[in-house]
């Protein structure tokens, strides 16, 4: 009894989007199909069910549930198996469940489908289903809508649809991305135990380490093409090809300081192709503090009666160095950051900025301009869509004093150099923001923050978003960079291994109040508060031991 | 805003040619007596100075009194009170049928098969740019004089209305459609609509029981519109088919100058606008609760399209 | 009265009768004996009646008095005398008068026999009563109260007999008595007052105002005890009829498409194209009932330039063709008219030779008057002055095809050098454009019984503007020599010198071409086929029902 996969092949008007896939998932069985984005994980997921759109055609040599051929595209008989047979749990919560509909009725939806029961039948069923997916209080939870829970219960709720109906596979796309550390391990845990007792699980990921868990055969798909697979434990000990190596290198977990993450040609930056060694960290860290908080708070009137965002927060930031500021989504991180640059005002304590004190509001952001620069999570979301990314530079770079009586050409040149230093390519200057990739973008965004010549970056999350090859060459990039111009940098992430590679000194934040601060190895050797043993404790399994061996060393 | 309303109307009743005065008198072909037009000024309060007008037409309004019609002489209150309600009728019988057209032609012109999307999205847009006039002409035409199946002119059956209420349905459900069918293909480029599919759900069904209620908040708003645009063709609808209704009193009114009626009209329209405003964003919110979460009022995020190839 | 709502064409009938009546003619040949009865359904008692002018505001035509009224009116009240088709006053709740050797005193002789559907007798108190009513400025008469203008008492010499004493002699009384908007009705219920009398008056009619809804429908029903025809109805007693069913359906297009879905059994103002589709299909037959009083025509401002100067006058005559313009635009339902009055006016005099189409000739006489110059858009000039007419037209009252019938006049008349200004107008602003003497042409019906309309238009008393505003003369004629003529004629009672002073009147205001004949003003009713025994009244063209049933 399995679901056999042999030369799958997938195309769409054309072009092959995936070819030559071929697996073997049993019951109580887990393989893992992992690659960068666009690497063909999701179509060859979504073909599985019959999901991967009107104009994919879909062929391969064997394509069997439990011996009996998978149905063509299209055809009715997809809905008996969908849900019942075979399992989708998506990625996003928040999208994945209709958020005009209570949870409780998706659930019951594949009930409804599949299984003879009545309505109360069915609603026993469901808080079953929420009960075995780790929500307490079924009851509740079904009538309200994805919106009104958190994001741990939606994504426990997501998987209480797909398992309402205990189907024997179960398609899993990419599970864990976009989640806090802490409730991804849920998730897995989660999907261990399905695994325990009998589901054969398809894990989509680009997450070596959610993978390492969980699967026991691994296969790693590039362009389209299955360029290496196996199983887990010989492929993470000794990897072959090169993707496969880049994308265990990728991971900053257990990364020291410094090091590089990527290790694929780069476009070439100040004309010379780089291949650098790691280097020990001896950067120009000293000076006066160019950011401080002293005891700052925020206190934010509600409906509800008065909520504390931040409470006694204080930091500094020096030139050349790196403050992480780590915790989980709603911990404050984010009103920290606009303390510190200047959005929002403090109800309590003081902001000092390059030695002054700062307000707020748009008079102290103007004084701000050009010093202190913001880097987001969604560069997307950040850009003027009908503005080509020269644009945008430019618009950037007039906040440099003297900008805006540059010449033409000029700005050309200085935008081509600002390009350049974010290791783009000046052929990008024309396009439109849309057009880019994801990476690409968030270089953008960079190197929008850096064009006035800033000396303080404040980069909020800054990766989350990225695939994880993605975000270990804009890391290194941001890593260079400082090198390269002294810059401070206050990063702030929910992702501790990001934070734990790529800071100097490590800020935990709980509940709006600074919990822990130091020098980030010692925060993360000896942790001293609950909550900094907690984000430890949710790393990702594949820790200190397993990392050293695929240190690529060249 | 009210206010604002009533001091529109004043001003753009006495923008208009025609002395107020001699409409109270029987209208302009009245041999009206010098005296006689004298003490209906005075009466009337007509001779004063603009100011003074629109100070006591303002306090009287406050007061609830819209006065007394000049050409029916009939409290202004009495004659809106027995037309108020066939009008709203139409309206409402108008709104249901607009809606269960466009709800029809929102999932033919979001289906499956090609040609039935490109010949619904036609419809749709064909349908919003019909002039009433030309409408319920066509209507009278051809399913009147030519087909015998229905009566040209209201007469009281229920088959006598079925005309009227489409000559008002048809455009407003091409409106509707248009923008149901918007929120529709997002909603099932959506990642619920895969994970609905991914469970089994069939087309029909996806489109029924998500794609709608995402597609029916901008319907429900677009409503309150619609319902302006009711009201304003009823005009148009209730004279053509000789129906009774406050259209066709207040073209009546407008032309023989009758300044409290059209006030009145006017007046209670807005008030009914604004009602049906405050109806619709109710309704809105209950099908979708994360409007009340937008604190700055905007519209929450668009439901974000799945990446197929990701 | 001015005329309201225009329904439109005229037709000038040489022959009285000619086919103006084909199914009355018919229908009262059957019905005259009494005696010998087409085959009748006698299970159809209702009649539909859908009207397409605006709907009354009050039911009472002695208060303002316009057309829709008179139509209703005609069902329900009766007039102290009436016409017929020949145009000679004959009797209806009047059975005889005498006017005394200077005029200023008539007799009439009442019928006895006669009361009101709400039981009050028919008497000279009730004449009087009603007489006070159209006088009484509270009423807010208008039609009525001219009419009734030279009337200073009613005095009661018995029941059935009233003295009407004048201030100055009326050789129009009886024709104006005959009009519906001098009917006679019950004391009592005048004696209700004006908001009560409006919704229902009561009257000596074949039918009663039973009920009315206002914008929905007025229901008559017959009137049991009904005994008193004009002299030249259709039969005696009650009529067959139970119940009118009177609607207002103001579109033309749905009004004719509920005919012939037999919604309605009968519409008025029926236009041009409707009249000749329903010439094609059976099962609709055609009333062409032209109004009486003034014919449908159009003045010149003879008091400002340009058409103070008689050449421009004629120039413009020469220039425009209505001949051809009716006949394209009217599908024959309309004749062309040469005279100021009405067809159905004996007296009525035209000459057609006097308005020939001549373009030629109307460019010579623009240049002996002086507008030798012309401007760039080809527009004449005379001492820098265009030769600007300006043309007020009013949407309420001219039709579809009349309107378009003045853009063609509009574009003829520019290719002689007029710049015409169209100007289409609610009825109010109309108004307005008159009262204030902004314009050079216009086209202002006026119905009224009898040639006396002439001296409401004509004479130089009527450019006196009323309190209102408005005046009659729109062609602002001050001749002596007329003004003579009409109050000689006015005051005559001899019918034979009336005729000639009219027929003088006429040919002097058609040979200084103060005006331009166009058409009678268009009545035209579409009834279905099953329908017998209606007839126009000759007095102001309004259908009565009372000998009308359903064939089967």
């Amino acid at each position: 009894m399995s679901l056999r996969v042999q030369d799958l092949a997938v195309s769409f008007g054309g072009v092959e989007a995936v070819a030559g896939v071929s697996f073997d998932l049993a019951a109580g069985q887990c393989v893992a199909l992992v690659g960068e984005s666009g690497s063909g994980k999701s179509v060859t997921a979504r073909a599985l069910l019959g999901l991967a759109g009107a104009d994919a055609r879909v062929s391969a040599a064997a394509l069997e549930l439990d011996g009996a051929p998978l149905p063509a595209a299209g055809a009715p008989a997809w809905r008996r198996i969908r849900g019942a047979r075979i399992g989708l749990v998506l990625q996003d919560a928040l999208g994945a469940l209709d958020p005009l509909r209570p949870v409780g009725r998706e659930i019951g939806d594949g009930l409804r489908l599949h299984a003879r029961a009545s309505g109360s039948e069915r609603a026993g069923r469901v808080h079953d289903a929420l009960l075995r997916a780790g929500i307490e209080n079924p009851v509740l939870r079904a009538r309200q809508r994805s919106g009104e829970l958190s994001g741990g219960l939606r994504q426990r709720a997501l998987i209480a649809a797909a398992i309402a109906l205990d189907p024997p596979y179960l398609v899993a796309d990419e599970p864990t991305t976009a989640l806090d550390a802490g409730i991804g391990r849920q998730v897995l845990a989660e999907l261990g135990r399905l695994k325990a007792a009998g589901t054969g699980i398809l894990l989509i990921s680009h997450d070596l380490d959610a993978v390492a868990g969980l699967a026991d055969h691994v296969l790693v798909l590039a362009g389209g093409r299955v360029v290496e697979s196996g199983p887990t434990t010989q492929l993470l000990a000794a990897p072959e090809a090169p993707e496969t190596r880049a994308l265990l290198a990728a991971n900053p977990a257990g990364r020291p300081r410094g090091t590089r993450l990527s290790i694929e040609d780069r476009p070439p930056r100040h004309g010379r192709a780089t291949r650098e060694p790691p280097i020990e960290p001896a950067r120009g860290v000293g000076g006066p503090p160019v950011l401080e908080l002293r005891d700052v708070g925020v206190v934010h009137r509600t409906p509800d009666g008065p909520f504390s965002a931040l409470d006694g927060a204080s930091l500094e930031l020096r030139r050349g160095e790196t403050l992480g500021v780590v915790g989980a989504s709603g911990s404050g991180k984010t009103t920290l950051a606009r303390v510190a640059i200047g959005l929002d005002a403090p109800t309590s304590g003081q902001v000092r900025r390059f030695g002054k004190p700062g307000g707020s509001g748009p008079g102290a952001l103007r004084a701000a301009r050009g010093r202190i620069g913001l880097v987001g999570q969604d560069a997307g979301g950040g850009f003027d869509p009908r503005w080509s990314v020269e644009r945008t530079l430019a618009d950037a770079l007039a906040a440099e004093p003297g900008g805006r009586r540059r010449t033409r050409t000029a700005r050309r040149r200085a935008v081509a150099a600002l390009l350049d230093a974010v290791g783009l390519s000046g052929s990008l200057a024309g396009r439109a923001p849309a057009s880019l990739s994801g990476g690409q973008r968030q270089r953008v965004a960079i190197a929008r923050a850096l064009a006035a010549g800033p000396e303080l970056l404040v980069l909020d999350e800054p990766v989350s978003a990225l695939d994880l090859t993605v975000q270990a060459r804009v890391l290194d990039l941001l890593d260079d960079l400082q090198r390269e111009r002294g810059l401070g940098y206050l990063l702030i992430s929910h992702d501790l291994d990001v934070v734990a590679h790529a800071s100097d000194r490590i800020a935990v934040v709980e509940a709006g109040r600074i919990v822990e601060q130091g020098d980030a190895a010692r925060v993360l050797a000896a942790p001293e508060h609950p909550a900094t043993r907690r984000l430890l404790g949710a790393r990702r399994p594949l820790g200190g031991a397993a990392r050293a061996q695929t240190d690529p060393v060249s | 805003m009210l206010w604002a309303v009533a001091t529109i109307v004043f001003v753009g009743i006495r923008l208009v040619p025609g002395d107020p005065a001699l409409a109270i008198l029987g209208g302009p072909g009245s041999q009206a007596s010098a005296e006689a037009l004298a003490a209906v000024r005075a009466e009337y309060g007509l001779d004063q100075p603009v100011l003074v007008q629109y100070g006591a037409f303002l306090g009287r309004l406050v007061t609830g009194d819209f006065g007394e019609s000049y050409v029916l002489r009939r409290p202004v209150a009495d004659v809106i009170g027995a037309q108020i309600g066939a009008t709203l009728a139409l309206a409402a019988a108008s709104l249901v049928v607009a809606w269960a057209i466009a709800i029809g032609l929102a999932l033919v012109s979001t289906g499956r098969s090609r040609w039935a999307r490109s010949i619904g999205g036609g419809i749709e847009t064909v349908a919003a740019a019909l002039p009433q006039f030309w409408l319920a002409s066509i209507l009278v035409i051809v399913f009147a004089t030519g087909l015998g199946w229905l009566p040209a002119v209201a007469d009281g059956t229920p088959a006598g209305v079925v005309l009227p209420v489409l000559t008002l349905a048809i455009p407003v459900a091409g409106f509707l459609a248009q923008i149901m069918r918007e929120s529709m293909l997002d909603a099932l480029a959506a990642p619920f609509s895969l994970a609905a599919r991914s469970r089994g759900e069939s087309e029909t069904g996806l489109r029924l029981r998500h794609a709608l209620r995402h597609a029916a908040v901008p319907g429900v708003e677009l409503s309150a519109w619609a319902f302006g645009y009711l009201v304003s063709g009823a005009v148009v609808v209730e004279t053509m088919f000789a129906m009774p209704g406050l259209g066709r009193t207040l073209l009546q009114a407008v032309t023989l100058r009758d300044v409290p009626l059209v006030t009145a009209v006017v007046l209670v329209v807005a008030l009914a606008y604004l009602v049906v405003t405050f109806l619709a964003d109710v309704a809105a919110t209950l099908i979708d609760p994360r409007r009340r979460d937008a604190e700055t009022g905007d519209r929450p995020a668009p439901t974000p399209r799945a990446e197929v190839a990701a | 009265m001015p005329s309201e709502p225009a329904g439109t064409t005229g037709a000038r009938r040489i022959l009285p009768i000619a086919a103006v009546l084909a199914v009355g003619v018919l229908a009262l040949a059957g019905c005259t004996s009494g005696d010998a009865e087409p085959t009748t359904d006698a299970s159809r008692t209702t009649l539909v009646y859908a009207s397409g002018d605006a709907e009354p505001t009050c039911l009472d035509p002695h208060v303002g008095g316009n057309y829709p009224q008179a139509l209703a009116a005609t069902q329900f009240l009766e007039s102290l005398v009436s016409r017929d088709e020949d145009g000679e006053i004959i009797p209806w709740l009047a059975t005889g008068w005498e006017v005394s050797e200077d005029g200023l005193t008539w007799d009439l002789t009442l019928r006895d026999d006669v009361a009101f559907t709400d039981g009050t007798p028919f008497d000279a108190e009730a004449v009087k009563a009603n007489i006070e009513h159209l006088q009484d400025p509270a009423t807010g008469s208008s039609t009525g109260y001219l009419a009734a203008a030279k009337i200073t008492e009613v005095e009661v010499v018995d029941d059935a007999h009233a003295r009407f004493h004048l201030s100055a002699p009326d050789s129009a009384l009886l024709e104006s008595l005959s009009q519906p908007w001098l009917a006679i009705e019950s004391p009592v219920g005048l004696s209700r007052g004006t908001d009560e009398n409006c919704l229902a008056p009561i009257g000596t009619g074949p039918f009663a105002v039973q009920s009315w809804t206002p914008q929905d429908r007025i229901v008559f029903t017959r009137n049991d005890d009904y005994s008193s025809p004009p002299a030249d109805a259709g039969h005696e007693g009650p009529a067959y009829l139970e119940t009118i069913e009177w609607r207002f359906i103001p579109d033309p297009a749905t009004r004719y498409a509920a005919l012939e879905a037999g919604q309605v059994d009968v519409i008025d103002n029926a236009q041009p194209d409707a009249i000749s589709r329903a010439g094609e299909a059976s099962g609709i037959v055609e009333l062409d009932a032209p109004r009486p009083g003034a014919s449908n025509r159009i003045e010149f401002n003879g008091s400002k330039a340009p058409f103070d100067d008689e050449r421009v006058r004629e120039a413009f005559v020469r220039a425009v063709d209505p001949d051809a313009g009716i006949q394209a635009l009217f599908f024959d339902t309309a004749e062309r008219s040469y005279s100021p009055l009405s067809s159905v006016e004996p007296t009525s005099v035209g000459d057609a030779d006097l308005f020939t189409v001549d373009p030629d000739e109307a460019d010579a006489l623009l240049d002996e008057a002086g507008w030798t110059d012309r401007d760039d858009d080809g527009v004449r000039t005379k001492g820098g002055v265009r030769l600007t007419a300006v043309f007020p037209i009013s949407t309420n009252q001219s039709t579809a095809a009349e309107q378009s019938l003045f853009e063609q006049f509009a574009a003829s008349a520019g290719e002689v050098g007029f710049d015409v200004q169209l100007q289409p107008l609610d009825l109010s602003s109309w108004y307005g454009a008159l009262a204030a003497h902004e314009y050079d042409l216009v086209s202002a019906p006026y119905t009224k019984v009898g040639p006396d309309v002439l001296r409401i238009v004509y004479h130089s008393d009527s450019m006196t503007p009323a309190p209102s505003g408005y005046f009659a003369n729109l062609a602002q004629v001050d001749d002596p020599e007329i003004d003579a003529l009409l109050d000689e004629a006015s005051a005559s009672q001899d019918a034979d010198a009336r005729a000639a002073a009219y027929a003088d009147v006429q040919e002097r205001l058609l040979e200084t071409y103060r005006l331009l004949p166009l058409y009678d003003q268009q009545n035209h009713f579409l009834l279905t086929a099953d329908l017998e025994g209606v007839r126009a009244m000759p007095t102001v063209s309004t259908p009565t029902f009372l000998d009308a049933r359903f064939t089967s």
